[in-house]
């Protein structure tokens, strides 16, 4: 699970805390120590989040600048990977709302089944599944992409998910649930009844 | 409850994401549903199946050049940073004023709608109390009519009142929460025929009146 790896990893690496500290001061080599070291979790929520690999890259980029600029605020109540987590979920909600209104001035994408890319081939084909991940992410509205993520692919508790995103675990479950109806109902028309 | 209840919470399958209470409630139905009994495995299974593969499939390769570029932007920006702001950055999904203000607003009408309801409430005991013990006796006759076995009510129409001796020998229990909801609930009737199922489940549970019933039948018992 991956929020107990970040625990987990926070408890082996006591270096961390040192990182974050020399970061504050602005010494860009512990920062760039800390980079290496989240780097995965922060762009893996950024595919997931954007399921596009060139714009996550971007949107990781932007986050890392992001928690420079204001790595001074951080005081450790949050966990680092929950501080780190609410950056990266704001940058790519700014980039799926610029993405959102880009589209409006094209066509919008279609809910049909036909508009994908390649035939269905098996679920665990997983270089398929992400070529279809924009067109089943695209059912959800952005809260709902962003509470699905965090929940169930990055596996975040009710309460992680809370802070991060700032919504009540009432709403939270709302969306985690209208997800994943729309999801499921999408898998089924793209992989069949029983996929 | 509903299928389409249970459906609904289905979907939140994970440890944690219902409640124990909707649990029960979910327990009870899936025992005597069998269609949403199948639904439940598959819905579960079909999910994380999903979710699996899409970890698998989202698994970014990592990038030597990211350190790197962010190291060039930051350079190039580096500037005098102060540390007086708040710990967190700010939630994704801030709550519009609008927003905030919808809880309070529901509260003023849900306030308002009780003092309402409550003071109709009030009208209507008194009105119907003139004399207060007219009431209270019909509750206790009504009272001692539903404290009898269904078998023997239509029997008790014709003899009530029944003592209150009476009513518990052929009863032969005690009083009850659902006695009192039931006693109540033909009062409530009686009173008012016109009263809707509806209001008297809430005059039930919402206006304490059976602490004040268990009062009247501890007063008559003595």
């Amino acid at each position: 699970m991956d929020s107990l790896l970040h625990a987990e990893d926070m408890a082996s690496s006591p270096d961390i805390e040192t990182l974050i500290e020399q970061g504050k001061a602005g010494d860009t080599q512990a920062f760039a120590a800390l980079m290496r070291h989240f780097q995965s979790y922060a762009q893996v929520l950024a595919l997931r989040l954007l399921a596009d690999g060139e714009e996550a890259l971007e949107a990781t980029q932007d986050s890392f600048v992001r928690v420079w600029e204001h790595l001074p605020r951080y005081d450790g109540r949050a966990a680092f990977t929950t501080w780190l987590y609410t950056i990266v979920t704001n940058v790519c909600l700014d980039r799926l709302r610029a993405r959102k209104r880009q589209r409006a001035k094209f066509v919008p994408l279609t809910e049909d089944a036909a508009t994908y890319s390649s035939d269905p081939g098996a679920l665990h084909d997983g270089e398929r599944l992400l070529g279809d991940l924009p067109l089943l992410m695209h059912r959800l509205s952005n809260a709902q992409r962003v509470v699905f993520t965090l929940r169930d692919m990055q596996d975040l508790s009710v309460d992680e998910v809370r802070a991060i995103t700032g919504m009540s675990a009432t709403v939270i479950k709302t969306h985690l649930c209208n997800a994943r109806r729309l999801l499921r109902t999408a898998l089924r028309a793209r992989y069949g009844k029983e996929f | 409850m509903r299928c389409s209840t249970a459906q609904r919470l289905l979907l939140l399958h994970r440890p944690g994401e219902r409640t124990p209470w909707q649990d029960r409630r979910l327990a009870r139905h899936l025992r005597v549903c069998a269609s949403c009994a199948a639904e439940a495995t598959r819905v579960r299974a079909e999910l994380e199946r999903f979710t699996l593969a899409l970890r698998e499939a989202t698994t970014p390769s990592a990038d030597e050049a990211l350190v790197a570029t962010v190291l060039t932007r930051v350079a190039a920006s580096i500037q005098p940073r102060t540390s007086t702001a708040a710990a967190l950055p700010r939630p994704a999904f801030r709550p519009s004023l609008l927003t905030r203000l919808v809880p309070a607003a529901a509260m003023a009408l849900l306030v308002l709608a009780f003092l309402g309801q409550s003071l109709s409430v009030f009208a209507r005991y008194a009105e119907l109390g003139g004399s207060g013990n007219a009431v209270r006796e019909r509750v206790v006759v009504e009272l001692r009519y539903a404290l009898l076995p269904r078998t023997m009510q239509s029997a008790a129409r014709d003899t009530v009142p029944t003592t209150y001796e009476d009513t518990a020998s052929l009863t032969g229990r005690d009083f009850s929460r659902d006695d009192a909801q039931r006693a109540w609930r033909l009062a409530l009737r009686s009173m008012v025929p016109a009263m809707e199922e509806s209001r008297i489940r809430h005059l039930i549970t919402q206006y304490s009146i059976i602490p004040r019933l268990a009062i009247l039948t501890s007063e008559e018992g003595a």
